[in-house]
């Protein structure tokens, strides 16, 4: 807080403004606090205005500008996903996917912001994005596999797999994210030096008609 | 220090001699300045200490969930508004200000505050949006699609340290300059010129105040009065104004006026909300404004600017006119010192004085959920940590879930009660509600009364489950798909186990019948204990309470037979936990409370992520659920199908203990869980089975809520078939079964796909199981030789 004295005039050089103010000498004017009420108020200089600052990309303006990378494994629709064998009823009735198979923009703009973030090397906001997608989508097993390989990439090996096995429940139709889902499987445990175990989750793979590795 | 050295001197004078007399006085004004070096010195460093160091303690704010909206979220106009005004979003046909909002037809139009997340800044924003039929149907921004708003979240509550101290701490940049401004016009206008007191400051007050006939002006200067805050003492002796002024000319001396200007802005003392003592200008904005700092007009900065003066005395809920008055002459002050030109001091003169309603925040609403915040948060922090670093803490808590639960419960007991009016009061109750998708705790109801601290029974009663255990004994068995099934037969016979001390277990049915064998769904659906007891029993007790550690129960009960019918203390909170396991198709979820923490200024400190573990078979957990939804269609608690959308698919379980004690209901949609449990904090009977209280609380939340109905998709290795539940019978695949049931089985187990052989039955467990009690008698009669 201490400094020398042409420090101090310097920090203080707007308030010494504002003090020419006080003793009565009107200056032009600026109001920060309300745009209704602006003109006529003599204060501070202006300070950059922070609201014009860069602000970091949004979701809303993601999807706005058209920006949309779907995923390649995105389930086409959820209900032909969820389709019990030989049209048996399913437990509870079948969830309509939204706006007739499209995945939800909302979501295609978080798996966006999840991609950035991931390429960045930031996993824990990519995770953060997807848990968000998550919480809009729960049923949308390609999301939980994107939560998967965030978990791996920061180094969360344990939690990773399990997510890859949620995922794995959801996505019954989906022999391809499956496929996924067991190649991350053997990745967690060739780190942990579990090769036995590894080498099956690798064939499992195989059989989902994944390449053999 | 003063009062020490007085005594010496009378001590000294009373020996007399003048020569004497004039050493000890030499000898008295030497020490005199040699304590009063030492006494500045000394104030130096506590005024260094108060200064410099941790300067305020200020609590861990606590923060709901954010909304998040978009097409298709599931909220309704009215939630959304109920929200946005908890939020203190303010209804403004010019949307003038962020955080303000507009009804247009069928559209609501938001101007967003720009709020710092733990993962990304959301900016400010304006979104149109529409709803429709209790849900988002469009939003569009400056006219294009958006995709997504996140909105501010909802403060809930405050961890205080002892003293009830409160902050919002502002940095002199994100202070309005007419604030400033208006705070030199009416308490210091020197501010900038003096050392810290000010002799002209003080003959112009006395100057005005004498014209005026009263106190306009105050004679201390900003520094006086902030060191006047710091040691802070009701004493108004001569000896406190001096130390009061040795401290201001430290503080000059030593800092920057900038700093003594920001620290008096958080510093100073602006009213009292209850025990909360409303420091600093931060915090008044949001007590008597429900806005930030930043964004309040100018005639709402001069009130606040005028408070200074006398915070009760000018306080503008209780005061109106005064408050005006001071305020008024605030801007004439200014006027009259050129801040401001004619035509604006006169616009804001005419302004309401714009005070919200109440205050602020939401503070004491939850408590039952706050103290699970509190729970989750103490395993990573500390408590001095807590109260005083200014955290951000970011909950899982939903607003709108939260006090749908707090209705639906004292609303059903008001009710149960009314109806009985003979049999009097005295029900409690308690809920929890989850999403079972992320394990999030979205509502915690600790009582009937939800605004009464105290005993937590959402967290802390445990009591014993009773028939809630049974889901856990089906899952047990339906894990080994090659002896059980939905349609495997079980005998619904009484049955005896040898106690532990000799005496022997005789359960029975709640209607004192034995139903004879019964298909598994069946026994389940309609809770039969005598079947579940000789089930339990072939699955193993012991294999049961492992299976119920697994799905999360938090605690390891004894492996008694009496565990089968739920012999095992548990909180909602508890059950719901295990609950979870099964509504996430056998992934346990830790539950949690609180997603984020970061510092006081946003800066991301922890997270807690989603996480899953798999505990138990997803093929054997969708079957279960099955028969979980057959409670609701033909069981226990299909009293209250007719009261629920016929769309809306759910699955729970009743749960009812000795003598009507305990009345519990687990259920769960697609996105909701909530775990609900009624009786008396005594442990007398409540007179209420689980259908006939908590499902009745459930229902009602439920149909509150409207959660996304339940929409489980089969995990591979399901396989459906026809099923003759009476006979215990699935048809082969490819077989007609008309009339018949489908029914989901675990495809490698019982099972095996073949030949109609003419549209045969065979028994639904296979292979070797036998599906009838006399084939199995026979069965355990080989195993035994």
């Amino acid at each position: 807080m201490r400094g020398t004295a042409a420090g101090r005039v310097a920090r203080l050089l707007p308030v010494l403004l504002l003090a020419g103010c006080a003793a009565g000498r009107p200056a032009p004017v600026e109001d920060r606090a309300a745009g209704a009420t602006g003109a006529g108020v003599a204060v501070l200089p202006a300070t950059p205005d922070r609201a014009a600052a860069a602000v970091p990309p949004t979701d809303g303006d993601d999807a706005a500008a058209g920006v949309t990378i779907l995923p390649l494994d995105a389930p086409a629709t959820e209900g032909a996903a969820a389709a019990p064998v030989q049209g048996a009823p399913s437990v509870g009735t079948v969830e309509p996917a939204t706006g007739g198979g499209a995945v939800n923009p909302a979501v295609v703009a978080l798996l966006n912001r999840a991609n950035q973030e991931s390429s960045a090397g930031r996993h824990a906001g990519a995770a953060a994005a997807l848990e968000r997608a998550i919480r809009i989508e729960p049923g949308n097993a390609w999301l939980w596999h994107r939560l998967a390989q965030a978990r791996l990439a920061e180094g969360r090996g344990g939690e990773a797999a399990a997510l890859a096995a949620r995922s794995n429940a959801l996505a019954a139709a989906d022999t391809r994210l499956q496929a996924e889902n067991w190649l991350l499987i053997a990745r967690v445990h060739r780190q942990r030096g579990e090769e036995v175990a590894a080498r099956e989750a690798e064939r499992r793979a195989r059989e989902l008609g994944a390449p053999a590795s | 220090m003063a009062a020490r050295r007085s005594p010496r001197r009378r001590r000294s004078a009373g020996r007399g001699s003048r020569r004497v007399l004039r050493a000890v006085l030499l000898r008295g004004g030497l020490l005199a300045l040699v304590a009063g070096i030492g006494w500045a010195a000394w104030l130096d460093i506590e005024v260094r200490a108060r200064f410099e160091g941790q300067r305020w303690q200020v609590p861990a704010h606590i923060y709901a969930r954010p909304l998040e909206l978009y097409p298709g979220a599931a909220v309704s106009r009215e939630a959304a508004l109920r929200e946005l005004r908890t939020a203190g979003y303010h209804a403004s046909a010019r949307l003038d200000r962020p955080a303000s909002y507009r009804q247009r037809g069928d559209h609501l139009e938001l101007r967003t505050r720009r709020f710092t997340f733990w993962d990304t800044q959301e900016p400010e924003r304006t979104v149109r949006v529409r709803f429709t039929g209790g849900s988002v149907a469009s939003m569009t921004e400056g006219g294009r699609p958006a995709a997504l708003v996140r909105l501010e979240p909802v403060l809930i509550g405050r961890i205080h340290p002892g003293h009830q101290e409160d902050r919002v701490l502002v940095r002199l940049d994100e202070v309005p300059r007419t604030l400033v401004a208006a705070l030199l016009a009416v308490e210091d206008r020197q501010f900038f010129e003096h050392h810290g007191v000010s002799p002209r400051g003080i003959a112009r007050a006395l100057l005005a105040n004498l014209r005026a006939g009263a106190t306009v002006q105050g004679g201390s200067t900003l520094t006086q009065q902030l060191a006047k805050s710091y040691f802070l003492s009701a004493e108004r002796s001569l000896w406190r104004k001096l130390n009061d002024v040795a401290i201001a000319l430290i503080l000059e001396a030593r800092y920057s006026k900038e700093a003594i200007l920001e620290a008096y802005l958080n510093e100073v003392y602006l009213g009292q909300d209850g025990a909360r003592a409303i420091h600093g200008f931060g915090l008044a904005a949001r007590h008597y404004f429900a806005r930030r700092l930043e964004e309040l007009s100018l005639p709402e900065v001069a009130l606040l600017a005028g408070l200074v003066k006398g915070p009760s005395l000018y306080n503008p809920r209780r005061h109106p006119e005064r408050a005006r008055e001071r305020r008024d002459l605030v801007l004439s002050q200014m006027e009259s010192l050129g801040m401001l030109d004619a035509a604006l001091a006169t616009e804001a003169r005419s302004a309401p004085l714009g005070v919200s309603e109440r205050p602020g925040a939401a503070g004491a609403r939850y408590p039952g959920y706050l103290d699970l915040v509190r729970r989750q948060l103490a395993r990573d922090y500390r408590d001095g940590d807590l109260a005083s670093e200014g955290l951000l803490v970011f909950t899982t808590l939903d607003p709108t879930v939260q006090e749908a639960a707090q209705s639906a419960l004292s609303g059903t007991l008001e009710r149960i009660e009314a109806a009985r009016s003979g049999l009097g009061g005295g029900l409690e109750g308690a809920v929890v509600v989850t999403n079972p998708q992320s394990g999030e705790v979205l509502a915690v109801v600790s009582g009937r009364d939800p605004e009464q601290s105290g005993f937590n029974r959402a967290l802390d009663a445990r009591r014993p489950v009773g028939s809630l255990i049974k889901p856990v004994v089906y899952l047990a068995a339906l894990s080994d798909p090659a002896r059980y099934t939905l349609a495997t037969l079980i005998d619904d016979a009484p049955v005896e186990v040898p106690g532990p001390r000799g005496e022997p277990w005789r359960p029975d049915n709640y209607d004192g019948q034995a139903h004879g064998p019964v298909p598994l769904m069946e026994a389940l659906a309609r809770s039969y204990n005598l079947a579940t007891v000789r089930l339990g029993l072939e699955v193993g007790v012991e294999r049961v309470r492992d299976t119920l550690v697994r799905m999360g129960a938090g605690r390891t009960p004894d492996a008694y037979p009496s565990l089968l019918l739920g012999a095992v203390d548990l909180s909602p909170l508890e059950v719901a936990a295990v609950y979870q396991t099964i509504a996430a198709g056998g992934f346990r979820q830790p539950l949690r409370a609180i997603r984020e923490v970061t510092d006081a200024r946003g800066r991301p400190l922890k997270r807690y992520g989603l996480n899953v573990e798999a505990v138990s078979d997803p093929r054997a957990t969708f079957v279960l659920t099955r028969a979980l939804q057959e409670v609701m269609s033909t069981g226990t608690g299909q009293g209250v199908r007719g009261s629920l959308p016929p769309d809306l698919a759910v699955a729970g379980k009743t749960g009812t203990t000795d003598n009507l004690r305990d009345s519990w209901f687990a259920g769960f949609g697609g996105d909701r869980l909530a775990v609900v449990w009624v009786g008396r904090d005594d442990n007398r009977s409540a007179r209420l089975t689980g259908a006939s209280g908590a499902l009745k609380a459930w229902t009602r939340l439920f149909l509150e809520i409207r959660p996304r109905p339940l929409a489980l998709q089969p995990p591979q290795g399901i396989a459906w078939r026809a099923t003759d539940l009476e006979r215990g019978m699935v048809l082969d695949e490819g077989c007609a079964g008309a009339g018949l049931p489908r029914l989901p089985y675990i495809a490698e187990g019982g099972v095996r796909p073949g030949d109609c052989g003419g549209g045969t039955l065979r028994p639904a467990s296979l292979p070797g199981i036998a599906a009838t009690p006399a084939e199995r008698r026979e069965r355990r009669r080989e195993e035994a030789r």
